[in-house]
């Protein structure tokens, strides 16, 4: 019986990561909109995604994300994720949350960044995943990401990820090791107003995934966002807007079976 | 004479204000040498890089001065295009010699890229001491080196297992350990042995009671006067363009679209431990002004193969080679031989040097700096009688017989842009084969080649490799290669290949004459010294028969009699995307995604896919460095299996397929204990996503994990 209800909980499991590719993570609701390239993320959130993107800000920044998923009741993501640069690098904190009571997963990041050069920086995220069922019994894990962001050139922006390189078991699980996930991205942005991004990630089990972004600064103001990612391929969308410190965004992730998943999140840079 | 001392002085005062390329001299390391390779070399998990390689530290050690090198000596780098080496002659010629090193920029056939690729390799001294040191100083007052390597599997294979009490198929132990010792003076003198012990052999015991299980050793000696090169023990010997003799490592089709000659000196020391490819005896070539000779024997022996009943598949489980599976008939005698080199079992134990080989042959050359012609002889003889021709129809013009002989005639013209080269050959049993090529430089940012071949389909040679779409085997194709190098901006360079070739008869897998064609493009963007990207594409359609489990369907669902495997056109896409970064002197990152995808008009579409990421820290001036990859993998079949170039232990190189589903990763580590001593670490581990047993028969892994350990210790005095 106990194996029945695991079996069950693993379909759940994968089904709900049918949603999206496993361990997607946090992106943000602009690199959604970007068509989800997060080898290149930087800011708050890149602790969940590419931990050396933390080096990014030079203070403190705070960010909240929120995602409906496909304007479903119950599918919905939290999450708040902080940085703080120090004079040796930059740490990171942030927590997940998805689900409702009868399903819900919670992910809690920790995370260090450095400059080892001025145009390269690595980054360290380790992460404590649990899982929990209504009357199961949860599963936890404990694993880690690596990344690598560089600026070759003035324009040119290169990222690598790596999570859970090790393909770490659940707890209590039958033995299944979760996927491990690899991303290379650059980013092409010949001036402040306009980036392109591409990305190919690799998730085990998964076929290869192709990604790529648009972003346009039309006013300082407000930038325009539209990105493509394929398996099953489909478009987001997303708009974001620079009032002082506060960034806000606003994406649409455009399923094509599935239907719409707005997100929205807000970043904050302390002075 | 004072002109051209001003001249010079204008040039190098000029040259220095206007770039201060040539002044940064860069060492030869892994990464220098690992880009070389992986831009010339083919895909291959078997090939064997030791010797250019050794060549480069040596010329590291000695770089080739530029007032003194000849023809060979500057293209046996394979650095520098035909048009360059030539330019860099014309120039000696045309100034009176180079004063610095700085003049290099003044060659106009050399670009920058060109420069700083050589830079480490040659030198201005003007003088030719090198050869006025008595002889007996240069027998000791060279280097020293002694390594040994040590590689060892962590997970058992089934074939070195107690079975219910039985003893393990294989006699020894799975490690392989390899040692060698070599002394050099610079490229002129170097003798030493190397020896190894393959795993699965036995060691000091058993049927290995002296030692390793095979043993290598050379003397090897250049002069300047009549006698040029002296070669004694293991060596090499390169004639024309390879149709009848080439040993050691030849280019195929490769991102150098244009460099598509075979070059390089025709006397070479033996120093690798594959057990067949050389030769084992004496050599030398003489010179008189333009005139050379070389002349070589060579006796050894070689492994029986196994006979028909077992040949199919060998004591390993795997199929050995091209042999067909397929051996109903019973009376087919096949005496043929093997060259694996392994004889980790009492059935190879036995076939262990059952047969001699006896090579011999001639080189008559005249050489002149933009001519060189020449006429070569081999003959080749076995001790009884060799039999390659199988049932299968695919081998019925293989070679039969005691012996061979082939002449060949070859030539190289560099006329005005163009440097027109080829071989002709007619052998015993009147099979002839031809390469004719010519490579041309239209403009400074654009070079074209063009190569045609034809070889007869009874064609044969033990010891050649030639360019050609199948490299060791080409019987019966003949084939038309275009290539094309542009730069068409600053940062830019285009790569592009189209070849297309046919055989006249059937090969191994293909039941029919077939054809194919390849098409390759490659866009590389440089924008600076620390960041290179490029995007490639291949793709290679040829004919195949279809595969047993497509024919088994077949048969079913149309309850046809389809019997015989049929020959369908298949296609092979690959693409390459990679960034090479180095953010500064000691840090290196790469990263790369590749695919490939078969198409066959029969099956569904087959994809494989490999991402990965390199780190490696070399900091100079610190007596540690390191490498680390983490790559995953994911193809569906082993048709559409990835190759990518892996950092490994000095002077051990490979190129290994990622097969099946997984990751791996590595970790190398080098420590200089010592001035003289260094030490080389190295673990790699891959895990299957799916599956639990890892390859099958006596190899066979049980789990899903496959982790080496190598080990690599170096003296040097």
């Amino acid at each position: 019986m106990k194996k029945l209800r695991w079996a069950g909980f693993l379909s759940l499991f994968f089904s709900t990561y049918l949603f999206a590719q496993p361990w997607t993570n946090v992106p943000d609701a602009e690199t959604t909109a970007l068509g989800y390239c997060t080898s290149i993320q930087t800011g708050a959130f890149s602790l969940m995604n590419n931990p050396a993107g933390m080096q990014h800000d030079s203070t403190l920044t705070v960010a909240i994300f929120g995602e409906n998923k496909f304007l479903l009741e119950g599918v919905n993501t939290f999450a708040v994720a902080a940085t703080l640069p120090v004079h040796f690098g930059a740490f990171g904190l942030g927590v997940t949350q998805f689900g409702n009571t009868d399903y819900n997963q919670q992910r809690f990041s920790f995370g260090y960044a450095k400059k080892l050069l001025p145009n390269f920086s690595v980054g360290l995220s380790f992460d404590y995943v649990q899982f929990q069922i209504t009357e199961a019994e949860g599963v936890n894990a404990f694993t880690a990401g690596v990344g690598l962001q560089y600026q070759p050139t003035d324009e040119i922006y290169v990222g690598m990820r790596l999570f859970n390189p090790f393909k770490i078991a659940f707890s209590d699980f039958t033995g299944d090791q979760a996927p491990a996930v690899i991303a290379l991205g650059a980013a092409y942005s010949p001036s402040e107003k306009a980036k392109l991004l591409i990305e190919v990630e690799k998730t085990t089990d998964f076929d290869l995934t192709f990604k790529a972004g648009i972003a346009y600064r039309i006013i300082p103001a407000l930038s325009l966002r539209v990105g493509y990612t394929d398996n099953p391929s489909h478009f987001t969308a997303g708009v974001g807007f620079y009032v002082g410190r506060f960034d806000f965004a606003i994406a649409n992730d455009f399923h094509p079976v599935l239907g719409s998943s707005p997100q929205i999140s807000i970043q904050y840079h302390a002075k | 004479m004072l002109n051209k001392k001003l001249f010079v002085l204008v040039c190098i005062c000029l040259l220095c204000l206007v770039n201060r390329v040539a002044a940064q001299q860069v060492p030869l390391t892994y990464d220098k040498f690992e880009q070389l390779l992986e831009d010339l070399a083919p895909e291959d998990e078997n090939l064997d890089y030791d010797a250019w390689f050794e060549y480069l530290s040596a010329l590291q050690q000695d770089p080739i001065d530029l007032n003194a090198a000849n023809y060979d000596e500057l293209i046996e780098m394979r650095l520098l295009s035909d048009q360059q080496v030539n330019g860099v002659l014309y120039y000696r010629d045309y100034v009176g010699g180079f004063y610095n090193i700085y003049e290099l920029q003044a060659v106009p056939e050399l670009d920058l890229e060109a420069i700083r690729r050589i830079l480490p390799f040659v030198k201005v001294k003007g003088s030719l001491t090198d050869f006025h040191i008595p002889f007996k100083d240069q027998l000791y007052k060279g280097d020293h080196q002694f390594f040994v390597r040590y590689t060892h599997l962590l997970q058992v294979r089934d074939g070195y297992k107690y079975n219910d009490e039985s003893e393990p198929y294989y006699l020894g132990s799975p490690d392989k350990i390899y040692a060698r010792y070599r002394y050099k003076y610079g490229t002129r003198l170097s003798y030493g042995i190397t020896a190894e012990k393959d795993p699965g052999e036995e060691f000091f015991k058993g049927t290995e009671k002296r030692g390793f299980d095979f043993y290598s050793a050379h003397f090897f000696k250049k002069g300047d006067g009549l006698l040029q090169t002296l070669a004694l023990g293991d060596y090499e010997v390169r004639f024309g363009q390879g149709l009848i003799m080439w040993g050691g490592l030849a280019f195929g089709k490769s991102v150098e679209t244009i460099q598509i000659a075979h070059q390089g000196q025709t006397l070479r020391p033996y120093t690798s431990v594959a057990e067949s490819q050389f030769m084992r005896g004496a050599a030398a070539t003489l010179k008189k002004n333009n005139w050379e000779a070389t002349l070589f024997a060579s006796y050894k022996p070689i492994d029986r193969s196994a006979t028909v009943d077992t040949l199919a598949i060998d004591d390993a489980g795997e199929i050995d080679g091209e042999v067909i599976i397929d051996d109903s008939g019973d009376n087919v005698t096949f005496y043929g031989y093997t060259q694996d080199g392994l004889h980790n079992t009492l059935t190879k134990i036995e076939r262990r040097h059952a047969l001699h080989q006896t090579d011999a042959g001639l080189r008559l050359a005249y050489n002149k700096r933009n001519l060189e012609l020449a006429v070569n002889g081999v003959y080749t003889a076995f001790d009884e009688n060799i039999n390659l021709r199988t049932d299968a129809l695919y081998t019925q013009y293989r070679f039969q017989g005691k012996s061979w002989s082939a002449a060949s005639f070859d030539y190289r013209r560099v006329w005005r842009n163009f440097n027109l080269f080829g071989e002709w050959t007619l052998q015993s049993d009147n099979a002839y084969a031809f390469t004719n090529g010519v490579m041309m430089s239209l403009h400074p940012n654009l070079d074209i080649s063009l190569l045609h071949r034809h070889f007869d389909k009874t064609y044969n040679s033990f010891y050649g490799a030639v360019f050609a779409e199948s490299n060791s085997n080409p019987a019966g194709e003949s084939g038309l290669f275009l290539g094309i190098a542009a730069r068409p901006f600053p940062q830019w360079k285009i790569n592009a290949y189209y070849d297309l070739y046919q055989y006249s008869w059937l090969r191994y897998g293909v039941n029919a004459p077939s054809r194919g064609h390849d098409r390759f493009v490659q866009l590389t963007y440089t924008p600076s010294r620390q960041l290179e990207i490029y995007l490639r594409y291949k793709s290679e359609t040829k004919q195949a028969n279809v595969s047993s489990a497509v024919l088994q369907t077949l048969q079913e669902e149309d309850n046809n009699d389809i019997l015989q495997p049929f020959v369908q056109e298949e296609t092979n896409n690959h693409w390459r995307l990679q960034v090479r970064y180095k953010p500064d002197k000691n840090w290196s990152l790469r990263a790369r995604a590749s695919g490939t995808n078969l198409l066959t008009p029969t099956a569904p579409t087959q994809t494989g896919y490999l991402v990965f990421q390199d780190i490696a820290y070399q900091p100079l001036g610190k007596p540690y460095d390191f490498t680390l990859r983490y790559a995953l993998f994911d193809t569906e079949t082993y048709d559409v299996r990835q190759f990518a170039f892996e950092n490994d232990v000095l002077y051990s190189y490979s190129i290994p397929a990622y097969n099946g589903r997984g990751s791996r990763y590595y970790i190398l580590v080098r420590y200089t204990l010592a001035r003289s001593i260094d030490l080389w670490l190295r673990y790699a581990q891959t895990t299957y996503d799916d599956r639990d047993v890892i390859s099958s028969g006596y190899n066979e892994i049980i789990g899903n994990k496959q982790s080496e350990i190598k080990a690599q210790i170096r003296f040097k005095f």
